[in-house]
């Protein structure tokens, strides 16, 4: 079953330690996947999962949790959508997707306010 | 390829001599070239002393393993590395010319801002200006890209282009930096 995601939504996204700059913002490259901007980005979506859970998923240590609102990247031209990720047993997983770029992750990564979840 | 251990000089670096004439530095008699007037200055040896801060964050990038960010990253070439230390050094040259000419300090101002690992394998360097800031990729392949904003009262304005050269790379960080 799909869930319906509202612009009011959260969105969590984990941010590797070394994608924050000195004045504790988010680089762009937060959004990125591998090489290029992610037309594809991975999310968690807030009310169907914890903070707590979403930062236990990151494989490594360090990383800290990112929040965005769903009518954020919706405003920028992205759709918002449900995907639960069923071989990792994760129904919160989200897609925020559609043709991105440089200047798309640095508005992206400007909606992104940090929570104070850092996984270990 | 030198490791990042014993790296201390631009000769360490191994810049090709071609390279560094076309920004403006002579390697082998430690001159920089005035973008400016044209003139060439004596520069010192150069070394990484005045980009200890730089240095040290791309030598704690070179450690990041593979899926550092935790989506599938791959850990940091070692010629982005290299790369981002030369045009940084040839950068530092090029504003040694300048301050000369114009004793404006310009050539304490170009450590970027922050340097950011990129998910490829790259390494993006950052400056901000008082109008402009200036994101620049290096990428593992040695091609470089950029997104430059220009911010107003109104709000952000923003360009981005892929597959630069050196020299255009050097121009936009010259701009932001004098601007």
């Amino acid at each position: 079953m799909l869930e319906p995601i509202s612009n009011d939504d959260e969105l969590y996204r984990r941010i590797a330690r070394d994608f924050i700059k000195p004045d504790g913002s988010v680089s762009s490259k937060a959004f990125y996947f591998k090489g290029k901007p992610d037309p594809h980005i991975s999310v968690d979506l807030g009310r169907l999962t914890t903070k707590q859970d979403s930062i236990n998923r990151a494989r490594k240590p360090g990383c800290r949790l990112g929040i965005l609102t769903a009518g954020d990247p919706r405003s920028y031209g992205f759709v918002v959508r449900h995907d639960p990720d069923v071989q990792n047993n994760n129904f919160s997983h989200s897609l925020i997707e559609g043709e991105n770029t440089k200047e798309l992750c640095y508005k992206l990564a400007e909606s992104t306010k940090l929570s104070s979840f850092i996984s270990s | 390829m030198a490791t990042l251990d014993r790296i201390e000089t631009l000769d360490d670096l191994e810049v090709p001599a071609q390279t560094a004439r076309s920004f403006g530095v002579n390697p082998t008699a430690n001159l920089s070239q005035s973008p400016v007037t044209g003139t060439w200055y004596p520069v010192p040896k150069p070394s990484f002393h005045d980009l200890q801060v730089s240095f040290q964050r791309l030598k704690s990038l070179s450690e990041l393993e593979s899926d550092w960010d935790s989506y599938g990253a791959e850990p940091i070439s070692s010629s982005s590395i290299h790369l981002a230390l030369q045009f940084l050094v040839v950068l530092r040259n090029v504003f040694a010319g300048i301050s000369n000419e114009k004793s404006n300090g310009l050539s304490q101002k170009i450590e970027p801002y922050a340097i950011i690992p990129v998910p490829n394998g790259g390494v993006q360097l950052e400056w901000r200006g008082s109008t402009k800031d200036l994101e620049l990729e290096v990428e593992p392949t040695g091609v470089f890209s950029y997104l430059l904003i220009d911010k107003h009262t109104s709000g952000k304005t923003f360009k981005e282009q892929s597959g630069v050269s050196l020299a255009q790379a050097i121009g936009l960080v010259c701009k932001i930096l004098i601007d």
